[in-house]
């Protein structure tokens, strides 16, 4: 059942236009990431979505019921913000019932609500104190907390992890997991972290300009990406390209970029002569080993991060270096000319207009 | 190389605190020592008389009817402005029409000297031909040449209402600037959790108001305890010390009847109150400061 839909959604600020068309079907019980660069719109369509921004046109419906005109609090959603948004002058208690307390609840069903959640969130011992009390992890579970007593239809979160630490930012992540796993709520999710939105994600809307690039699991969005956008947003470091043509070499097809030669299958639509972009992975590169060699690259930098170690390459003809992920501990150093082979995994080939033109094994 | 700059940085602060000292603290020393003292302010010959004069305070009926005045004038002086200018603020944060104009008038009497606010509603409150009465007449279709500045009754209520006509502006200004610190997210979270207008008030904007209002309030009463020129300019204290303040009262036992002594006895205590009021006020300040970040 269909909970939250988007239909031809626009929204401009005079000329401007920031929102431009966005159609979308959000199922009961999923958790939908928005992810985009700064600036895409993902804030100002969860806004729209929210009430909090007026729509320009189209239509919001939240469970069959057009909300497009409907105020915030009568949307049935509930909104958790970057900054956590939590009243410096009120208990964490007060805070998480502020809306139970506004619409004059009983003071047992408050009292009820209240340690459920606070249960549930393991706030229980900071009911009293002040947010300024609080670190930043309990802060925002505060505001998630003010968000899932008053049971909305859309849980809404606003890049809710931003302001967090990294290994506060891991820990939110996985307790937020969690929560969507133990509510099964339907949670609209912003960020852009794509690592959040591979993490989180049931399904991952690609936002661009005002527009979807693509919505799918994350594991489609990397496998599958349908642009050169996607294709270089989601996956991390991110894809390599290479500006290639497409040749005919001893009868296979290859895309042949200054010194890289990479081998296509004969299935790949593309005729010899054509201007394309290949795409390869960090992960689909190795440094010598048994795959097949695509060219020499120069090492220019190695960076270790203990678990692997990525590799950036320079290649003849090529502008942009090749980065090349690695096991932990590599025998590779700045300056060292070494062979890159492919490992035999995925190539993608996008054509002139960064459409891709299909991923190949 | 570090004690030149130490040197330098000496030299510097020298000229401000010569200023400070000659103006504020030997003044304020010498009122102490004044105080103390039975000089008339010309006489080279006075003595010694010990608390003397500040017993004769609790004897005196006019320090007694200051000393009341004064608290009217502060709690209405303090309240009024303060009041008028959270409403004006909030009507004015609410994007009215025209609001930027309507901040500039508002804010405009506190550019104007008390003395000129002071003649300005001396003008007004003119019983033959002044604004008040003119609008009153035309109004009521009456006749009256009441004398608002000349009546014991009115005489401290017509000055509280020049005083916070000008004082409006400032306090409506601060709060303004204490709206604009409000993060947008805790507004918007009212619209999201239903709040109405007025709960949206009385429970965020009010008590995240509350540093600027501490600022106001103190400033208010601050201002209200140095109220001199103005309550000079348009009653002098009078009609019968009907509008005379605990610096009225001062200003005429020292410079009036010459009781310089005694006036200094006054501006003590004077001094004490506000020394009080600012103590409280930076108790409120750090409490707002365990509240907010």
């Amino acid at each position: 059942m269909s909970t939250l839909t988007l239909k031809n959604i626009r929204k401009s600020f005079g000329d401007v236009h920031i929102i431009k068309g966005i159609e979308l079907d959000i199922q009961s019980g999923e958790f939908v990431v928005f992810v985009g660069p700064s600036g895409c719109g993902k804030s100002t369509l969860l806004r729209m979505i929210s009430g909090l921004e007026t729509t320009s046109s189209g239509m919001i419906s939240i469970r069959d019921r057009d909300v497009t005109h409907v105020p915030p609090a009568r949307r049935g959603i509930a909104m958790v913000f970057q900054s956590y948004a939590l009243f410096p002058h009120m208990s964490v208690a007060d805070n998480i019932t502020f809306g139970l307390r506004l619409s004059h609840a009983g003071k047992d069903e408050v009292t009820k609500k209240l340690a459920e959640v606070a249960d549930i969130l393991q706030l229980t011992p900071l009911l009293d104190r002040r947010p300024k009390q609080l670190s930043g992890g309990q802060r925002q579970r505060v505001a998630i907390g003010r968000a899932i007593i008053r049971n909305p239809d859309v849980f809404l979160f606003d890049e809710p992890l931003s302001n967090l630490d990294a290994a506060l930012r891991v820990q939110m992540r996985l307790e937020i997991a969690r929560l969507h796993q133990r509510l099964k709520a339907t949670m609209i999710y912003v960020t852009h972290d794509q690592v959040e939105a591979m993490t989180l994600a049931d399904r991952i809307v690609v936002l661009n300009a005002g527009r979807i690039e693509q919505v799918g699991a994350p594991i489609d969005l990397y496998e599958h990406p349908a642009n050169r956008f996607v294709a270089q947003f989601i996956g991390s470091p991110k894809m390599n390209f290479l500006a290639a043509k497409i040749d005919v070499v001893e009868g296979r097809q290859m895309a042949v970029a200054g010194g890289i030669a990479v081998q296509l299958g004969d299935e790949v639509p593309a005729q010899p002569g054509e201007d394309v972009t290949v795409g390869i992975r960090p992960e689909s590169l190795a440094i010598g080993g048994e795959g097949r060699q695509i060219c020499q690259a120069r090492i220019a930098v190695v960076e270790r991060l203990g678990s692997e170690t990525i590799a950036y390459a320079g290649v003849d003809g090529q502008e942009e270096l090749l980065s090349i992920k690695l096991p932990a501990n590599p025998q590779v150093r700045p300056g060292d000319l070494v062979p890159v082979t492919m490992t035999g995994q995925r190539v993608h080939v996008f054509g002139r207009d960064g459409i891709s033109i299909r991923s190949q094994i | 190389m570090e004690k030149d700059k130490t040197l330098w940085r000496v030299a510097m602060l020298i000229p401000p605190l010569a200023v400070f000292g000659i103006l504020v603290v030997w003044p304020l020393f010498s009122s102490f020592y004044y105080s103390i003292t039975n000089w008339n302010g010309f006489s080279a010959d006075y003595r010694y008389v010990g608390f003397d004069n500040f017993l004769q305070i609790f004897h005196d009926p006019l320090f007694t009817r200051a000393a009341v005045n004064t608290v009217i004038w502060m709690l209405a002086a303090v309240i009024v402005p303060t009041g008028l200018g959270l409403v004006l603020a909030l009507l004015i944060d609410s994007q009215v029409p025209g609001a930027s104009v309507f901040k500039s008038i508002f804010y405009l009497p506190i550019c104007l000297s008390a003395i000129v606010v002071g003649q300005i509603w001396v003008w007004i409150y003119q019983p033959d031909w002044g604004l008040l009465n003119t609008a009153i007449n035309l109004v009521t279709g009456g006749n009256s040449h009441f004398a608002w500045l000349a009546k014991p009754g009115t005489a401290l209520y017509a000055v509280i209402a020049a005083w916070s006509w000008q004082q409006t502006g400032l306090a409506m200004v601060i709060f303004l600037a204490g709206l604009t610190a409000i993060p947008p997210d805790l507004i918007e979270v009212c619209h999201i959790e239903g709040a109405s207008s007025g709960q949206r008030i009385r429970q965020v904007v009010l008590p995240l108001l509350r540093p600027a209002t501490v600022v106001v309030v103190a400033l208010g009463v601050i201002n209200s305890l140095k109220g001199f020129d103005i309550l000079y300019i348009m009653t002098g204290g009078g009609p019968f010390n009907s509008s005379d303040t605990l610096a009225m009262h001062m200003y005429n036992e020292s410079f009036k009847k010459y009781h310089m002594g005694y006036g200094s006895a006054i501006s003590v205590v004077l001094f004490l109150i506000a020394l009080a009021i600012i103590f409280a006020y930076f108790r409120q300040l750090r409490k707002v400061d365990e509240i907010y970040e």
